[in-house]
């Protein structure tokens, strides 16, 4: 029987194992978390079932260890360690480069070296750590049934009751209950007072006292209860976390009967281990080649083309019955679209874990402590576009770590954190979705820069330019200050791959620098680079859209204003340079038609773009005008009209900077 | 090798079999603006937008109006590091032809009348001579894809 599909869809899913337990080891990293552990034992388990039948025996065994060194985290056993973590990083990367040559490792002696020694880790004499202070492993947690009624005037204290019970509950796990039977009705209720009290079932390893310093300050107007129940975390228990989640606010919790779990905990472990099926994520999505999404945006493009002929061609017709089958396709097409649409966007968080895992081999690789901060990893991009951000992302951060942020010495002796940051927020703006990274490094050196453009030709010596204008010429092609060549990038080096890999996304990217304090880089890019809303415009016959995004408004000009020779006209009091787009205008005399302007706006100018005629507005798919006409840039790509015919979509940004260059537009200052 | 071969006004010419996709009726392809002047425009084929090169204007023939014969070569080129595909206006499909390695003749010097860059070798067919095209290295050019005037202009 050929195995060999089998084979690769272990091997898909064995990445995708693989890639949990990654996300788990970085959170362990941080803070020890019973999950974590527990979802590792479980991913190394399914990967040692899987290896088994599909014949992989030598991660079979890497994962037997592995396994069974888990097991004893879980039981408590013993305790993990920076080291344990460390080694299980280094196996998941052992196990990836199995995957990828077949199961062979590359020296089988390296392989026996290092099976030997996770073995001998396993097997050495289990110790549990009694760390000081807090203990990691699950024994020292307790749990308590707290009761808090906070006096009737604690808010005109100034205290808020939900920040103490925030406080409460991340001391360790808790289901907190917020009982509001107390409230009174509407009309006599006096909105100073707080009528909500709260029970909350705590588990947590630090001691009675330590929970009752949380409400240290209103201890003497409150009632408050604090009741041990078990000297064991029952939350651990599925029962339990069951138990109380289908309970509401209305209901008491009774302490005897959570009691009465205690000590169920170790049956309870024995079940996980045999049958806890992942299926409670897994069940909800499905895996799908991109390839098959890219054909069914294809389609369902050709789709929305064909409604709009079959819509024009319907209101020609003026047949009632058609009509109606026109509006019901009209309808169910553009829920496909926007379905489709969504199927497309993918959160950023995917490829976050890589990065996540980058920062942390490169700070240690080359002894920099480095916090990776990521914030609105869930912000969706289409998932083309995503691809393409994968690069100069990775450039980013290798920079940021390589050349920005500076060894803990040298920043302890600058009065800085000893562990530097890097921060990477995601947010939507607009039709765009910005990600700013920034770390508090070093910062670039502007006075290098300044040398560095000089000596390329780029800049006259003394000239004048803000600082902006400055770090914008790192990303000229061939631009480097790097000194010498150090293996890893310079800084700089990469700059211009950065913005041409954006480019190829219609996206940009800015560079913000302080010396000393570090940089910040803030890259847009559209949400999506496959529909576009716009705006159809006819110029000398030709059909034009421009995206609604970029549009500011629609004022008239007339042929007299239009042949001056300042290029320049006055709306609202501002003077906007315009330009007739892509036609000559012909220069009859006493011609009094009047032309259309589309007022876009690009870095904070306005510009004026001339037509024929304003035609309607429509959502287009953009098609890629192809290679052989890639640098024909100003426009994003072409597009099917409803009526079948083709029509260009403009890139408002590089229309302007071509317009500029070419002398079309008469890029001065806006002096009013 | 098999060649399809086709007419050019009155010459002859070839390209490899299995780089000719289709041959597609004439149509009108819409113009792209400030764009040189042997891009006729873009077509539609099936949904997927392709550029339409004149063949006579890019290779700087005359321009007599096109006859009923003419039709448009849908090619597959591959340049230095990708491939695309694009339309090819001609004027007359001719034939498919099967000529082996050791016919094929070296470009002539003289009479040629165009850039030699863009024919590989020559082929003689009873009375007429047949080149064979290098459309990789034709449609390869940087300076195909200029826009008018954009990239070499200084900063004004």
């Amino acid at each position: 029987m050929d195995n060999s599909r089998f084979r690769e869809t272990f091997i898909e899913e064995a990445s995708e194992y693989l890639e949990d337990i990654e996300t788990s080891l970085l959170k362990l990293e941080k803070f020890y978390s019973k999950e974590a552990v527990d979802d590792i034992f479980r991913a190394m388990h399914s990967l040692k079932g899987g290896a088994s039948m599909f014949g992989f025996p030598h991660i079979n065994r890497l994962t037997h260890e592995l396994e069974s060194l888990y097991e004893q985290i879980r039981e408590g056993e013993r305790s993990l360690d920076e080291e344990g973590v460390s080694l299980t990083f280094r196996s998941v990367d052992f196990i990836k480069q199995l995957l990828k040559n077949d199961d062979k490792p590359t020296s089988i002696d390296d392989y026996e070296t290092y099976l030997k020694k996770l073995k001998n880790i396993g097997n050495a004499a289990p110790e549990i750590q009694p760390s000081a202070g807090s203990s990691k492993t699950s024994s020292a947690i307790s749990t308590y049934i707290i009761h808090f009624k906070p006096g009737k005037e604690i808010l005109k204290n100034g205290i808020n009751p939900v920040y103490l019970m925030d406080e409460l509950i991340n001391l360790g796990e808790g289901y907190p209950f917020a009982r509001i039977r107390d409230i009174p009705s509407f009309h006599k209720m006096d909105p100073q007072l707080c009528y909500i009290f709260w029970d909350v079932v705590l588990a947590t390893e630090v001691p009675e006292e330590e929970i009752r310093e949380v409400f240290l300050f209103i201890e003497d107007d409150s009632d408050i209860i604090i009741e041990k129940i078990a000297p064991e975390d029952l939350l651990a228990l599925e029962e339990v976390r069951k138990l109380l989640s289908t309970m509401d606010s209305s209901q008491e919790i009774s302490a005897e009967r959570l009691a009465s779990y205690a000590g169920r905990g170790k049956e309870q472990k024995q079940a996980a281990t045999e049958e806890k099926p992942r299926d409670t994520e897994t069940l909800h999505t499905i895996r799908v080649a991109s390839s098959k999404i890219d054909e069914l945006i294809n389609v369902v493009g050709e789709v929305v083309t064909f409604e709009s002929r079959l819509s024009m061609f319907a209101s020609q017709l003026r047949n009632s019955e058609l009509d109606e089958l026109r509006e019901g396709m009209e309808k169910i097409t553009a829920r496909l679209r926007e379905v489709t649409f969504d199927i497309s966007l993918v959160p950023l968080s995917t490829m976050m874990l890589r990065f996540q895992r980058l920062v942390r081999d490169l700070s240690q690789e080359q002894g920099k402590q480095v916090f990776f901060d990521v914030k609105g990893a869930e912000t969706q991009l289409d998932k083309t576009i995503i691809e393409h951000l994968y690069e100069p992302v990775l450039h980013i951060i290798r920079n940021s770590i390589s050349h920005g942020i500076e060894d803990s010495k040298t920043r302890k002796s600058l009065g800085k954190p000893e562990v530097g940051t890097i921060a990477l927020k995601a947010y939507y703006s607009g039709p765009e979705v910005h990600i700013d990274i920034s770390d508090d490094g070093r910062g670039f050196d502007l006075k290098r820069i300044k040398d560095k453009a000089v000596e390329a030709g780029l800049a006259h010596a003394g000239e004048q330019r803000s600082d902006q204008d400055w770090l914008r010429l790192t990303m000229t092609p061939g631009f480097t200050t790097a000194q010498k060549t150090d293996g890893i990038s310079g800084r700089g080096v990469g700059m211009d791959v950065i913005k041409r890999k954006l480019e190829e996304v219609k996206g940009d990217v800015s560079i913000f620098s302080e010396s000393g304090k570090g940089t910040k880089m803030t890259l847009a890019i559209p949400l999506t680079l496959s529909i576009v809303e716009g705006l159809t415009v006819k110029s000398d016959n030709r059909l034009l859209v421009i995206p609604v995004s970029n549009i500011q408004e629609i004022v008239s000009i007339s042929h007299k204003e239009l042949m001056r020779h300042n290029h320049v006209m006055v709306v609202n009091g501002y003077s906007i340079p315009f330009a007739p787009l892509f036609f000559q205008p012909a220069k009859k005399k006493g011609v009094t038609d009047v032309y259309p302007v589309v007022i876009v706006q690009h870095q904070d100018k306005k510009y004026g773009l001339v037509v024929h005629s304003v035609e309607g507005h429509q959502q287009v798919v953009l098609k890629p005008l192809g290679n052989y006409l890639r640098q024909m840039d100003v426009f994003s790509g072409g597009c099917l009209l409803g009526d079948g015919t083709i029509g260009f979509v403009l890139d408002v940004k590089k229309y302007i900077t071509y317009a500029s260059k070419v002398g079309t537009i008469k890029n001065q200052n806006h002096a009013e | 090798m098999t060649y399809f071969v086709f007419h050019i006004l009155e010459e002859l010419f070839a390209i490899e079999i299995d780089r000719v996709i289709n041959v597609l009726e004439m149509s009108d392809p819409t113009p792209v603006p400030e764009t040189p002047d042997y891009l006729e425009g873009i077509i539609n084929v099936r949904g997927e937008l392709l550029p339409v090169v004149n063949a006579r204007a890019k290779f700087g023939m005359p321009q007599p109006p096109f006859s009923k014969d003419a039709c448009i070569l849908l090619l597959e080129i591959h340049a230095r590091q990708e491939q695309f595909r694009l339309g090819l206006m001609v004027d007359r499909a001719d034939d498919v032809i099967g000529i082996p390695d050791e016919k094929l003749e070296q470009i002539p010097d003289m009479g040629l009348n165009m850039n030699p860059d863009y024919v590989k070798a020559a082929f003689n067919r009873e009375q007429d001579i047949i080149f064979v095209l290098d459309i990789d290295e034709i449609f390869s050019h940087k300076q195909v894809t200029e826009i008018k005037e954009l990239k070499e202009q200084q900063k004004g």
